[in-house]
């Protein structure tokens, strides 16, 4: 075997492993707030945003996104726009993972008794004073677990990306077993490096639920 | 009168039956992996079904066919007397060598290039083809002789040869390994890639879909495909090569070639690779 040995097999996995955390921190970052709109917008006291809300989740939630990602990267350079391998996952993944986000929001925002709501307005709050101040806090602690969730998802979902030649943490390890046809090695390494980076995000994610937790008792 | 007729008929008959009574069974040391398979009665083999011409699933028909499975036939044939004494399972670029590990098929006929990293892995038997890589471009393309690759950028299947056989030629260019051959065309299409590198093999099956493409005729590297078996089994080897001989020296091989291929000008490989093909 033409095998580098093991720290230089190690370092070619490290490699990925950074583009898997640079795609999960932008997928996050990018997939929140979008999804977040979108739940709002499935809320929202006004019909056309509601269906176009709930248009967009149905489309984008119930498609494998391995085809999302072959759309941008295939698909889209025939209408004349080429954007990066690498941009392709970021939108794809981000447009996948902000569908459900937005189902979270929603589901956290039709929790709240509609109680505090009416009685909010009834104190002279206008719809997004309501939001603001007593919906949304409370809708989003209650998401929050949830949340922690769809974060995993998303560091897995990233591996997909290898299948269009993003030299992800999946690809590395692909290729490192196309080299060294040490398979069960190889993606036990690539394993452990996936859970090294989802098992501090969940319990951050766990930690913050318990704090939320206190505060309600 | 009737005697003769008698003795005729039994005579065609013998002559039609044999070779399914006349052949004797191919013996094998008690335990062996040969022995195994003539105890089993049907032979596993590994073919691709994504490889048009040499082990393709027609998508009408949902048949098998092609070289290689062919090949995998005659080896049923010559083994059992009947071609159906087989058991096709499919194989893509990187599950070929591990299933040959696990022992999940007997055989691997599969566009497998013999390489010096995969004889530390499996066992080859002799050449049954010898195929080389070519590069595949847009019409359009800038890109005329082998030299122009030097700056381009590629697009490969992963776990194939293609990728350290790049990395060796064209340590400047820019590589794309995605999941299959299809994928990396498709990237070619897409204009994501200004070349696609797999073996000729391979680009001879994709001939209806080239309208707006062109291979550049020069080889990039030797492929030589061979059978590959797991290792430790000199007896099954040996098997091997005494059926891809015969293959050869009967014109069986040129017969399926031509009927699979169609290209008649290609003449059947020497048994062992020319070391300096070998990466």
């Amino acid at each position: 075997m033409s095998s580098p040995g093991i720290s230089q097999n190690l370092s070619f996995l490290l490699e990925g492993f950074k583009v898997t955390i640079q795609l999960t921190a932008l997928c996050t970052a990018l997939s929140l707030p979008l999804g977040a709109l979108v739940g709002l917008a499935r809320a929202a006291p006004i019909k056309l945003l509601r269906v176009a809300g709930t248009a967009y989740v149905e489309f984008l939630r119930n498609i494998p996104p391995l085809i999302l990602l072959f759309f941008f990267f295939f698909g889209l350079p025939s209408t004349g726009v080429t954007i990066d391998d690498f941009e392709c996952g970021v939108l794809a993944l981000t447009l996948y993972t902000s569908a459900f986000v937005a189902e979270i929001v929603r589901a956290g925002i039709a929790a709240v008794e509609r109680g505090q709501v009416d009685a909010v307005r009834s104190l002279g709050f206008g719809y997004f004073g309501a939001l603001r101040y007593v919906v949304l806090p409370q809708a989003l602690a209650m998401a929050l677990p949830a949340m922690g969730n769809v974060i995993v998802g998303i560091v897995k979902n990233t591996a997909l990306v290898a299948s269009i030649g993003v030299t992800d943490l999946m690809h590395q390890g692909e290729v490192l077993e196309s080299h060294t046809f040490a398979t069960f090695s190889t993606f036990t390494t690539v394993a452990l490096l996936y859970l090294a980076l989802i098992v501090p995000m969940s319990s951050a994610v766990a930690v913050l639920d318990r704090r939320r937790m206190r505060k309600v008792r | 009168m009737r005697l003769r007729m008698t003795m005729l008929m039994i005579a065609a008959l013998a002559l039609f039956c044999g070779p399914a009574f006349g052949q004797p069974k191919p013996s094998f040391p008690p335990g062996s992996l040969g022995d195994k398979i003539v105890q089993r009665g049907f032979v596993i083999v590994g073919v691709r079904y994504d490889i048009p011409l040499y082990g393709f699933q027609n998508p009408k028909s949902g048949q098998v066919e092609g070289f290689e499975v062919d090949i995998a036939k005659e080896l049923a044939r010559s083994l059992f007397g009947a071609p159906d004494k087989l058991e096709l399972r499919q194989v893509v670029s990187r599950t070929r060598i591990p299933m040959l590990q696990e022992g999940v098929v007997d055989v691997v006929i599969a566009n497998l290039t013999q390489t010096k990293a995969r004889m530390q892995e499996i066992d080859f038997t002799d050449l049954y083809n010898l195929a080389g890589m070519q590069a595949m471009v847009a019409d359009s393309s800038p890109i005329k002789t082998l030299a122009d690759l030097k700056t381009a950028t590629i697009a490969v299947a992963k776990g194939g040869t293609g990728e350290q056989a790049m990395h060796e030629l064209y340590p400047e260019a820019k590589l794309i390994q995605l999941d299959s051959h299809g994928d990396s065309f498709q990237a070619l299409v897409s204009r994501r890639a200004t070349v696609f590198v797999a073996d000729d093999t391979t680009l001879q099956g994709m001939q209806e879909k080239l309208k707006g493409f062109r291979v550049i005729p020069e080889r990039l590297t030797f492929e030589p495909h061979a059978m590959g078996v797991a290792k430790g089994h000199p007896e099954w080897v040996a098997y091997l090569n005494s059926f891809i001989t015969e293959l050869k020296s009967s014109g069986k091989w040129k017969e399926l070639y031509r009927k699979n291929v169609g290209e008649s000008t290609r003449e059947p490989p020497p048994g062992k690779p020319d070391p300096k093909w070998l990466r």
